[in-house]
Parts: structure tokens; C-alpha cells; sequence
């Protein structure tokens, strides 16, 4: 079988949860026998490197018109980048299932698939089918239910530069292209749900990312002299609530208790502030993915505080992978599975008291604590992951026979 | 669940956690005969409500544990499985049972199923090109696939009634009527006898179970010298060639070797056709008058028995070694061509991965040869110094 995964940017450039998803996927594919190609775009009229191998996957990259921002969201079309697509499927042997990661500045690719009647599935790792601002949050702050046919985005997510009728133009365009998928797929039954509520009639799949459950062993006893310590693991923005946390924390100052907050920071401002928070706010910078079990084996509780709906959060499943419990936003998956399984507390996202009051609710009751820890799920493994996906190509594989 | 365990490490919670997840079925009990771990396997598997049957490492064979295991057991289905493995989802022992319990006819009614293998994230080439093959031969590499008595030729009986204890499972009755038997390759036997009494059983590819290995050289020259006995003991018309000279085998292996340490898969060049083009220039190698160095592929108990073999040795020597050159060159040629169907252009990675299955080839090769050398002796005229290569070989696998 031959499969392509059609992917918005992959390594060695951007190296993010999709592209690596990605890599997982395709190396999967090829030790399940079948080949495996990634086809990405890159800004400019041609890539420096057209081609290249990524640990032995083949990545082609075809080049975008530069800087239109428009066009990488959706809103209309880039003819030339058509044509490439084009040349590109016209060079290669045909491709027995395709794989869409991602269709962010590669509606085009997606399009020739649906025009040639090439079968693929899309994966639904957030909400740019629906939003053009991918996080379903008007720029106002307010969550968005969803588009409403274009209505919602002409009325509270304008783009100055986007004609009055674009945007019912790209919510037809893009969920067509999904109506003729022939599957698909969302990583969380809470991205699944914001989907079908806006396209309705969609089947819509739910395959969860996998962890890598060979890198975690059995939760290993908590060291006695151990402060009880909050983690925050993941980029620390104010997107990702890490101002608000932070805030909580200072402000509930539980005593004996730490906050470390582990990851990338870019914001010189908001690193200045949470280092000004405290002795028991650590902010220690990125961490190796390899390392990561060991990061969170030095946790107790984790924090999610999102201030934007999280699609998945991986940094949760790999938390519970860890035997960790969570304290995490009232918004988006990482509610919906703490709520399912009991496994910690919801908080009101933006709500710094609601913080301050969680953290001191999980640092007085270590029962409840524990009782969290006792339902913590089973994470998906990674290998689940994807033979799901390869049952899905099979699928995609029968239905291009048939044709 | 009946699972054997030694040394399980840590990945063993996850299994345990997985099996006790599945849903679907009124309830699933666990044992776990472990045969003397020193890691806490067995206090582990205590911990999570397992029944644990301890056994000396002594006494491990695959059959005993596992009768072991099937006589602590009280379920009304046996599922083997092993302690690296693990299930593709929630609903898997369900998926697997279904046929047993509530066939949607008559012709899918089968007497015990296996599920086959998805490979893990740390498989290796050789183990992925390996499975490729062997389910396309069985006829389970994309379907499931029913089994029953065909024909009574070996390779009709190998791909008709496999059985898997990667996961196998199969009535209580049924299995208590029939138990394993033999020190190895016990599900292969345990399915040939049923199909040969007109039971029918199935490989399951919907339902798949993860698990795949890495192993070191030394391994696959252990395991396939393993292998070809088992073959050649369980079906009579299984053909083997005549094998005489530890010398040829070694001198063969040895120049071969050297060949591959000169060899560096070049950088773009497409996968399968570079493995191809080795296995010509493998072919072309004269290795008639080869020195037998006393190559062992890192398994160390081989090099002083070696050292000690190939000069004792006077049989000719010169169709041995060429005989170890064309099996070699055979061999790869299949790795060729799962090579050239999966891969690309090599890069750096790919072509570590590509010389660890060339030099994993040829030590099952190897390993293949000696087996041979060995049966093609009979009992009462086989040197001690053969019976002695025996016992190495078979220890630890």
C-alpha cells in the first residue's frame, strides 16, 4: 500500500505535535509494510529542497505564494499551488490512501484529492475546518459555538481584507471537502462534537493521540521529603494559562507546596512576572521530549489551565501516563475527559481566585487527591494509535481499488 | 489470560492494566506463571489481583508453563498471550472472542483463533520484513483467515494451522483435550494437531495484537538454528540439504561478513534496490577457498567452540560455503523486496537499520546452516563436540 500524508509544515523546520504525530504515523505505516511519503509546502515559488528524507521518510515539499495569509486560511484560491499539487500526484506512482493532517495553506492539495477521487481522510487535531482562527475564540475572547454557515465569523471575526461573502464562501468550501472525505477523523470526542454540531449529518471518528507508554514505567513511590509540587508542562503563554496559574498559585500560597513550570517560554514580559510571583514558582525553561517522563514523575498534581479550548492536550494523557491527577480549565477536551473520568477538578479558566481556590483545595485533601489518582484513564498507546489509523487505509485503499 | 513471565521490566504494568481494561466480556481473570523473575514481576502481577503460579527457571519449558497456567486458570476461555505484548484496543478479547462465542454463521465457527502481531514503535527491519512474509504465506497479511486440513505436506499443515501464542485464544474444553506439547514452537503444534482431527482455526488481522522485537544478531542466529530443528523434527517431508562442514559454513560466513563490514548503504540511493544489489555482489563472492574465521555475531560461547571446530573439521568445504553465500543471497533478496516496497531513498537512519537486517541475515543464515550440520547427522554417529553446539544454541531461547 502506498499512503501520502498531507501536512501544512513538517521538520527539520517546524518541529510541533502535528509534524511529529506525523513522523509517527508514516514510520508506523512503513513498519506495517506500506509505503509512506509526506507531502508538505513551504513559503516561496520553489523550495530550496524539494526533496529530502526525514529517519527514512520521503517528504516532498511544494512552495506557496509569499506571505498571503488569506489564501494559507482558506479564503480562496491559489491557483499555482494547484498546479503543483497536480505535478506533484502526476509524478509519483498512484497513492493508495492519503492522510490530511493538516489542511491549513494546502486546501488546494485537499481539493485535487476530492477532484481526482483520490479517497483520504482528514485528521481533526483542531478547528480550522470551521474557524479560521483555528481556536473557535472570537477576537473579542468570548468561546465561539462555532461559525453558524459563516454568519458567527462575519459578524464577530471580520478580516479586513475578506469580502463580506467570504466567509460563508470558506465554511462551504472547506466542510465540502470534508463531506467528501472518506473519513473522518478528531483526536477528542469534544472536537468531534464541535464539528458535527456545525456540519451537521458529518461521521465523524474519534482516534485520540497515542501515548508512548514504553517511555513511562509504573508510578514510582513520591520521595517522603518531597514538597507537594503543582507542574505545568508545554509553552508558557498567556494562551495556555500560565499567567493565571501562576497568579492562583501566589494567591492560594499553600504552605510547603511548589509550582513548577516547565517549557519553552517566548514572552520576556510574562517570564519576568512569574518570576517575580515567588520562591515556590519555579520557571525552568524547555525540556527534551525524552525527558519528559522524568518530569513528570517529579509531579504530583498537573495543570492544564488553557485559556483557549485544548483540541487534545497530550501533556494531559502523558500526565496520566505519569499517575497524575489534574487540576485543569473548564474549556475544551481536557474538561470534558477530567470530568468523564473523575480524575481531578475543572476550574474557570480565566477565574485566578477559582485558581488560587482549586490549588488550595488539592494541597488540604490528599484523599480526594488520591481517589483522583485512582481513576486516572488508561492513555491510548501511540501503536493504538495507529493501527486504528491503518484500518482506516485499508478502508481508503478498497474504496481506490474499487474505482 | 494465561501469560508466562521472566524479568518482564517495566512495560509488564502496562500489559496488566490493558488486559484488566477490556470490556465487553462478563469478566477476566489473570494468571501469571513466572519462572523466577528477579525484577518483581511476579509481586507485580500479586499487586494487581493476578493468580501467580511461580515456577523454577529450571523447569520453564513453553508448553509446561503455559499448562501450567491453563490448569490454574478457571475461566471457559484460555487466552495466551506473552508478557510484551499488548492489546490494540478496549474491545479487543471481545473482537477475538466473538467467533468462538457467537459466530455470525456456521462458516466462521472456528475451534481457537490467534490475532496477529501490529508491530511496535521499536521493532526492528528485519522482524517487519519477517512478519510481512510469514502472513502472506499464511493468508492473514490483510484478512482473517480460516484454517483446516488441507493436505498433509508440511508447508500445508504450517500454513493452515498456525496458532500464535503471541495471542491464542481457545475453549477451556477444548485446549484441556488437546494441551501443548514440545519444548518449542508449542502453538504451531497445538494447531496442527486440532486441524488434523477437523478443527477449524482462525489468524485474526482485525483484531491485532502489538508486538514485535529488536534483537541482537546473536539472537537470530540462536532462534532460526532452533527453528530449522523444530521444522525438521515435527514434519517428516520437510527437505534440508545436505550440510557436512562447520569449516564451509563458517568460511562462508566469515567472508561474507567481511563483505558487509566493507559495505555502507550510500546516501539516497533507493532502499531496496541498494539491498538488492548487495545480494548480487553476495552471489559473486568466491568463497570456495574462504579462511574460516570464527565469527559468533556477539553470542560469545560460539567463538571457543568454533575455535575448536574448524580445524577438526575434514569434510570438503568448498559446496558448504557456497551453499551459505546462495542461502544468504536468497534471503536478502526477500529483504530487498520489502525494502524497495516500503522504503524510499536511504538516509543516515534507514541505512543503520538497513546494515543491522543485512548482518541479522546473515547470522539466521548461519544459524540455519549449522542446524542443518547437525540433523544431517544421525544420533548415534553425531560428535559430542555437535551435541555440545546443541545445547548452546538452545539455552535462553
Amino acid at each position: 500500500m502506498r499512503i501520502l500524508y498531507v501536512v501544512h509544515q513538517f521538520f527539520p523546520e517546524f518541529s510541533g505535535g502535528t509534524e511529529q504525530v506525523t513522523l509517527n504515523h508514516a514510520k508506523a505505516a512503513q513498519r506495517d509494510g506500506a509505503y509512506a511519503e509526506v507531502l508538505t509546502v513551504t513559503v516561496g515559488e520553489a523550495p530550496k529542497v524539494p526533496a529530502y528524507t526525514v529517519d527514512g521518510v520521503p517528504v516532498h515539499v511544494i512552495g506557496q505564494a509569499v506571505g498571503d495569509a488569506l489564501l494559507q486560511l482558506g479564503y480562496g484560491e491559489e491557483a499555482a499551488l494547484k498546479r503543483r499539487v497536480e505535478r506533484y500526484l502526476d509524478s509519483r506512482p498512484p497513492f493508495d490512501a492519503v492522510h490530511v493532517m493538516h489542511a491549513f495553506r494546502l486546501v488546494e492539495a485537499v481539493e485535487v484529492l476530492a477532484e481526482r477521487r483520490i479517497p483520504y481522510a482528514v485528521t481533526l487535531t483542531d478547528f480550522f475546518s470551521i474557524c479560521h482562527r483555528i481556536n473557535l475564540i472570537r477576537v473579542n475572547g468570548d468561546l465561539c459555538a462555532g461559525p453558524e454557515g459563516g454568519a458567527a465569523c462575519a459578524a464577530f471575526c471580520t478580516i479586513p481584507e475578506a469580502a463580506p461573502e467570504a466567509y460563508a464562501a470558506r465554511y462551504e468550501r472547506l466542510t465540502g471537502l470534508l463531506r467528501q472525505a472518506s473519513a473522518v477523523v478528531a483526536v477528542s470526542e469534544y472536537v468531534a462534537g464541535r464539528i458535527r454540531d456545525q456540519v451537521p449529518g458529518l461521521k465523524v471518528l474519534v482516534v485520540g493521540n497515542g501515548v508512548d507508554l514504553l517511555r513511562f514505567g509504573p508510578p514510582k513511590k513520591r520521595p517522603a521529603d518531597r514538597p507537594l509540587t503543582f507542574g505545568y508542562l508545554g509553552t508558557v503563554s498567556e494562551a495556555k494559562g500560565a499567567g493565571v496559574l501562576a497568579e492562583g498559585f501566589a494567591r492560594a500560597a499553600p504552605e510547603g507546596a511548589v509550582l513548577r513550570i516547565v517549557g519553552p517560554c517566548y514572552d520576556d514580559a510574562l517570564a519576568a512576572r512569574l518570576r517575580g510571583l515567588g520562591p515556590s514558582i519555579s520557571l525552568e525553561g524547555p525540556v527534551k521530549a525524552d525527558d519528559v517522563p522524568d518530569v513528570l514523575a517529579g509531579f504530583d498534581i498537573l495543570c492544564v489551565p488553557s485559556q483557549v479550548p485544548e483540541a487534545f492536550s497530550l501533556s494531559l494523557h502523558e500526565g496520566f501516563a505519569a499517575g497524575l491527577p489534574a487540576l485543569v480549565s473548564d474549556i475544551g477536551n481536557v474538561a470534558a475527559v477530567v470530568a468523564k473520568h473523575r480524575c481531578g477538578r475543572t476550574v474557570k479558566a480565566t477565574s485566578v481566585e477559582a485558581w488560587a481556590e482549586a490549588i488550595t483545595f488539592a494541597a488540604s485533601k490528599p484523599k480526594t487527591v488520591a481517589n483522583w489518582r485512582k481513576a486516572l484513564p488508561l492513555p491510548l498507546r501511540s501503536e493504538e494509535e495507529a493501527f486504528f489509523y491503518s484500518q482506516i487505509y485499508r478502508g481508503l485503499a478498497r474504496l481506490r481499488a474499487a474505482a | 489470560m494465561i501469560i508466562p513471565t521472566y524479568n518482564a521490566g517495566s512495560e509488564f504494568y502496562w500489559l496488566l492494566r490493558k488486559l484488566k481494561a477490556q470490556k465487553g466480556l462478563k469478566g477476566v481473570e489473570v494468571v501469571v506463571v513466572d519462572s523466577g523473575s528477579s525484577d518483581g514481576t511476579d509481586t507485580l502481577a500479586e499487586k494487581h489481583g493476578c493468580t501467580v503460579v511461580r515456577i523454577p527457571n529450571s523447569e520453564f519449558s513453553h508448553s509446561h508453563a503455559r499448562n501450567l497456567g491453563a490448569d490454574a486458570a478457571s475461566g471457559d476461555l484460555y487466552l495466551f498471550t506473552v508478557q510484551d505484548a499488548y492489546p490494540a484496543s478496549d474491545t479487543w478479547l471481545y473482537t477475538l472472542a466473538r467467533p468462538l462465542l457467537r459466530p455470525a454463521s456456521e462458516d466462521e465457527r472456528v475451534s481457537a483463533l490467534s490475532a496477529t502481531e501490529f508491530p511496535r514503535r521499536d521493532s526492528e527491519l528485519l522482524y517487519n520484513a519477517g512478519v510481512d512474509t510469514h502472513y502472506s504465506f499464511l493468508g492473514c497479511r490483510h484478512n482473517d483467515r480460516l484454517g483446516r486440513m488441507v493436505e498433509r505436506d508440511h508447508m500445508s499443515l504450517r500454513s493452515q494451522g498456525q496458532l500464535s501464542d503471541v495471542a491464542c485464544l481457545i475453549p477451556a474444553e477444548t485446549f484441556q483435550s488437546y494441551r501443548y506439547e514440545g519444548r518449542y514452537a508449542e502453538d504451531l503444534i497445538l494447531g496442527v494437531r486440532m486441524i488434523r482431527e477437523g478443527h477449524r482455526l482462525a489468524m485474526v488481522s482485525s483484531a491485532k495484537i502489538i508486538h514485535s522485537h529488536n534483537r541482537p544478531a546473536r539472537y537470530h542466529l540462536k532462534r532460526t538454528f532452533v527453528d530449522v530443528l523444530f521444522l525438521l523434527d515435527v514434519f517428516p517431508d520437510f527437505s534440508m540439504p545436505v550440510v557436512e562442514s562447520v569449516r564451509g559454513i563458517v568460511g562462508g560466513a566469515s567472508a561474507l561478513h567481511a563483505l558487509f563490514q566493507a559495505w555502507t548503504p550510500p546516501t539516497g540511493a533507493p532502499a531496496g534496490e541498494t539491498i538488492a544489489e548487495f545480494a548480487r555482489r553476495a552471489r559473486r563472492l568466491a568463497v570456495d577457498d574462504a579462511p574460516a574465521q570464527p565469527i559468533h555475531f556477539g553470542f560469545e560461547p560460539l567463538g571457543p567452540w568454533l575455535a575448536e571446530a574448524i580445524p577438526a573439521d575434514t569434510h570438503a568445504s568448498r559446496w558448504d560455503a557456497e551453499l551459505m553465500r546462495n542461502m544468504f543471497a536468497d534471503r536478502l533478496e526477500g529483504l530487498a523486496a520489502f525494502a524497495g516496497r516500503v522504503y524510499g531513498p536511504i538516509d543516515d537512519h534507514l541505512a543503520v537499520e538497513m546494515r543491522h537486517a543485512v548482518e541479522k541475515t546473515l547470522a539466521s543464515t548461519m544459524g540455519a546452516l549449522l542446524a542443518y550440520a547437525y540433523a544431517g547427522q544421525s544420533d548415534a554417529r553425531r560428535p559430542e563436540r555437535m551435541k555440545a553446539l546443541y545445547d548452546m544454541m538452545l539455552a535462553g531461547v
